[in-house]
Parts: structure tokens; sequence; C-alpha cells
């Protein structure tokens, strides 16, 4: 499945694809907004919510894996810093 | 832990992101008359309510865990469950954003169900039903009736 197979995917089975194939990557919180981040085959998925995990306003598709970024910032390896301390 | 005292059918549900705790016992909210759900941060917590669970308070009917939580992650958690005598054959559901192979095996290997997390309403509608058909005849029927 190439990127641009998946942006002309209707909805339903976007989401169904992702589910059932997407690796979850992290969330983050922008203006009281949830948003998602999967890694499915060789790019990425953001979902925006409306409503966490009712409402989706938005879902964006990248191959650039500076929308890492933010994500990985998120990650605490305080308890991976510490056991090899 | 945020509990709601009860002595009807209770099911455990631990999930480090408060978001998803949240909208679990909003889904549940329906059955609410007839089932309690006590929410846990991580998977030490879940195991140490069920250390100090007494025979006076009933037994889970049901457990769910998140995969990916601190301290003590669900497939830890789920594998010292099963080593308690009490808990060894309680329904049990690893609820995760994971999709991946290695986790339905270790799911089924610890005979637990595997669930991943809702994206969207169409699958988040269902979600409880979807649980609760992982406890046991008797309890179902309790549930819904």
């Amino acid at each position: 499945m190439t990127i641009h197979n998946f942006c002309h995917l209707p909805y339903a089975e976007k989401i169904k694809l992702l589910q059932a194939e997407g690796v979850y990557v992290g969330k983050q919180k922008i203006n009281g907004s949830i948003i998602l981040l999967f890694q499915i085959y060789s790019f990425y998925v953001e979902i925006q919510y409306k409503e966490y995990r009712k409402k989706i306003a938005s879902v964006k598709v990248t191959e650039h894996t500076n929308v890492l970024n933010v994500y990985l910032l998120q990650i605490d390896i305080n308890e991976l810093t510490t056991a090899y301390k | 832990m945020t509990k709601q005292l009860s002595t009807r059918n209770v099911i455990l549900y631990a999930d480090d992101d408060e978001d998803d705790r949240n909208l679990i016992e909003e889904a549940f909210a329906v059955y609410q008359s007839n089932v309690d759900v006590i929410c846990f941060v991580n998977g030490v917590e879940i195991i140490s309510y069920l250390e100090s669970l007494s025979s006076l308070e009933p037994t889970p009917c049901l457990i769910i865990l998140d995969i990916n939580m601190p301290l003590l992650d669900g497939k830890e958690a789920l594998r010292r469950i099963r080593e308690m005598n009490k808990f060894a054959e309680i329904p049990a559901i690893l609820f995760t954003t994971s999709s991946q192979l290695k986790d339905k095996s270790f799911a089924e290997k610890y005979n637990a169900g595997f669930i991943t997390k809702p994206i969207d309403v169409e699958q988040l509608k269902t979600i409880a039903d979807i649980f609760i058909n992982h406890c046991t005849e008797e309890v179902q029927k309790k549930i819904r009736e």
C-alpha cells in the first residue's frame, strides 16, 4: 500500500485499515483538541479529533519523519536512565 | 484509583490514559444500573487492589488492561493475575492501541481477549457490548437484564 493508494481510500476503509494495521506512535493535545499519530506501512497518519475517539476533524497523511518530533519529546526515559545508574 | 462502590457486577479497568478511562466509563454508562467500573492508572495499582480484595467484596467479573502503562504494563499485570489462584480463570482483555501479532499471541497464551482501541465512533458505540461478551454467560445475562 502506497501513501497515494491510502489517500484515495474511502474514509471508512482508511479507519478500518488504520485500526487493523496501524502502529500507535503517540498522542498530543493542541488547544483542547486531541491528535493521535499512527505509523502504517512506510508513512504516518495523524488523526485530529473534534471529540476524542468519536468525531474526527481531520486525517493527515505524511511520509516526513519530522512529524514524529513532538511525540518523541513526550517519551519519558527516566525509567531507562535510572535503571542504568 | 477512582471507585464507584457497589456489590454488583464489577469490572476493573487499568489504563494510564485519562481520556481513555473517561471514555470507557462513559461507554459503560448504559449499563450503570448493573455494572460498576473501577479504574486504575497502572498495573501496580490493579494488582494491589486484587491482592487486598477481601472475601466480603465482589469478585470482579472482567479485567480490562491497557498494554502500555508505566510501572507495570498490562502484559506483565495479566501474567501476575494468572498466577493468583483466585483470579487465574477470571475473564480478562488486553485493550490496546497495538494490533501486533505478538501482543495477540500473548493474550491468547494467558487466556485473555484482545481488543484494539477504537479510532472512531462506529467502533466506540459497540465497545461496552464487546467487553461484556467476554464475561461468563451468567454475568452477561445479569448485566443485560
